[in-house]
């Protein structure tokens, strides 16, 4: 056997080649919108990579050295405060806060993402949920006598090729590759559980009451986190985003916005100004991932 | 059916602010130059932050956990033109070498253990390579000991070839991890010498094996991690002026591993200091 082939892992699907770090284009955007006026939506977008410490050395240029290796994986979280409270956006902060913790020093599965140990990483994400989870209750414990915040979240980790997506809550992440767009999490509002136990027509979802009942939050009484992984490819749009801009702006809308990305930051400020246009009845975040396919367009 | 009565004290990982690792270096009395080097560097996981609502000072950007250390000593082939070249080369490639591979094979499983052995053997000899293809177009060997020491708890895996040194200390104990790769050793080895002849004999400074040379025989060991476990790399040029007994007085007392790193340098200052004098020392706190 070639020493390369002990380290590789063979690939799932093909997925084309791996971005590199230079390649990425991740924006991020939040906007309280027109009405509310607090935001309470929490967005991260960062990448983890290895890095090296030099504690000590003879060696004349050790800033020369590169410390800092290609990243492991790319971060994307959107954290929607859930109801009017003080509490909601203190929720969707602690937990945010709490992810982060989480995946830049505990979360030590990375390398077992694709391989047979799949199981354990999707394990490590549903456990680091319910840490925050814990974290917000702890939290309100703490700070808000008695008062309860609540959040969704839905995490978003992609270890090339697979984006791994947790969800807890009615935030959405969707991907977009080849032209098509498809939703990745499914909202955890009691509309979308009675549509989906067959006991009300979807069409009749988006209209009720219900669709904005949450049946899982993070902080809530119930927190069930869903985990999903998708074999993604070299020139796929990632994108999450807050109820915000969903009430306002159909898939059929996201989809063409991202047929006519230029860039990242103008799909999200385009997105965001389109909510706004239509009420902004509540906070809107979107945040877009991709690799870029060819030189810089701007 | 046997079964094992685990000491939780014994086996849980030391905390950061446990561990205590010091490397030092210093050109000694005689030499001009000094052609040792050393590297202390520890693994960890950084975030980079792109865009976030949260204001990013109060974000963790680095892990305080380390998932490894490495402890280098080379020690660059005295008298050769390219002396200083070869240590500084192989540490430098070494270095590079290990950023890549951090995050694949410092893990804690003992399934990947045969593999974490194999990159490490790979990355000392990467540097081979790239000694013996810098001695060809600089037109002379670069050659140099090597000793490297990669602590992954609850493992260690040294990887040596030269007469540098690794000592590993526990329950008072010293032994020495490494073998010399020198002539000497050879003769002791096959019964052509006597220990107590050896220490006077020229052939002690001659290698048989060393990295960026046309012999290069690469061992590696391993170890169970014990809490409470130190270690100590050098160059020859501590051990010729410093006794095996001196080094476990030193190296299993109290002070620092910085105040372990100078007050040897110091021995083997005082007693001459004839060759280039690296030391690394590490200490984790007993459980």
């Amino acid at each position: 056997m070639r020493l390369s082939e002990l380290f590789s892992t063979p690939p799932i699907h093909d997925a084309g080649p791996r971005p590199s770090d230079s390649e990425l284009d991740l924006f991020g955007l939040t906007h309280p919108g027109r009405v509310r006026k607090e935001n309470q939506d929490h967005f991260l977008l960062c990448t983890v990579h290895p890095q090296v410490v030099i504690h000590g050395t003879s060696l004349p240029h050790p800033e020369q050295l590169p410390q800092r290796g290609q990243r492991l994986a790319t971060i994307i979280l959107v954290a929607d405060g859930v109801g009017g409270s003080v509490a909601g956006g203190q929720a969707s902060r602690v937990a945010t806060e709490a992810i982060t913790r989480y995946v830049s020093s505990t979360l030590r599965c990375y390398h077992a993402a694709g391989t047979t140990k799949d199981e354990e990483f999707l394990d490590a994400l549903r456990s680091a949920a319910l840490g925050a989870h814990e974290a917000v209750r702890a939290d309100a414990d703490d700070h808000l006598q008695g008062g309860v915040g609540a959040t969704t979240m839905t995490l978003g980790i992609v270890v090339w090729p697979l984006l791994y997506v947790v969800q807890v809550g009615d935030s959405r992440c969707y991907y977009f590759s080849k032209g098509e767009l498809r939703q990745v999490t499914r909202d955890q509002t009691i509309a979308q559980d009675l549509v989906d136990r067959g006991v009300m027509p979807a069409e009749r979802a988006s209209g009720s009451p219900l669709s904005h009942v949450l049946s899982s939050a993070i902080g809530g009484p119930a927190a069930v986190p869903e985990v999903t992984r998708v074999d993604i490819q070299r020139g796929c749009i990632i994108l999450a985003c807050s109820d915000g801009l969903t009430k306002h702006v159909s898939d059929a809308e996201i989809k063409a916005h991202l047929v006519d990305l230029r860039s990242s930051e103008q799909v999200c400020r385009a997105l965001v100004e389109l909510a706004l246009a239509r009420g902004g009845t509540d906070n809107i975040t979107v945040v877009v991932g991709r690799a870029r396919t060819g030189p810089p367009t701007e | 059916m046997t079964t094992t009565m685990l000491d939780t004290a014994a086996i849980a990982k030391p905390l950061p602010s446990e561990i205590d690792v010091f490397g030092m270096t210093h050109t000694g009395r005689v030499r001009k130059t000094n052609a040792d080097h050393f590297l202390v560097a520890s693994f960890h996981r950084a975030m980079l932050l792109h865009a976030s609502s949260l204001g990013g000072a109060d974000l963790p950007t680095l892990s305080r956990d380390s998932r490894g250390f490495l402890m280098l000593v080379a020690d660059g082939v005295g008298g050769l033109k390219h002396a200083k070249d070869g240590s500084a080369q192989a540490t430098d490639v070494i270095a590079r070498y290990f950023l890549d591979m951090t995050e694949v094979s410092l893990q804690q499983d003992p399934a990947r253990e045969p593999e974490l052995v194999e990159r490490l053997k790979a990355a000392v000899m990467q540097a081979h390579t790239a000694l013996l293809g810098f001695a060809e177009r600089a037109g002379g060997a670069a050659a140099t000991t090597i000793t490297v020491a990669l602590a992954v708890w609850p493992k260690a895996f040294i990887v040596h070839a030269g007469d540098s040194r690794c000592y590993h200390l526990r329950d008072g104990k010293l032994n020495q991890v490494t073998i010399d790769q020198t002539m000497a050793q050879v003769m002791i080895d096959s019964g052509a010498m006597t220990r107590e002849s050896a220490e006077s004999s020229r052939l002690k400074h001659v290698l048989v094996s060393a990295l960026g040379s046309s012999q290069l025989d690469m061992h590696v060991a391993s170890l169970d991690l014990r809490r409470g476990d130190r270690f100590l790399l050098c160059s020859d040029g501590l051990t010729r002026h410093v006794t095996d007994d001196e080094l476990r007085e030193h190296l299993s007392g109290s002070g620092t591993a910085e105040q372990i790193c100078q007050q040897l340098i110091d021995l083997a200052l005082e007693r001459g200091g004839e060759d280039n004098v690296t030391v690394i020392a590490t200490r984790a706190k007993a459980g």
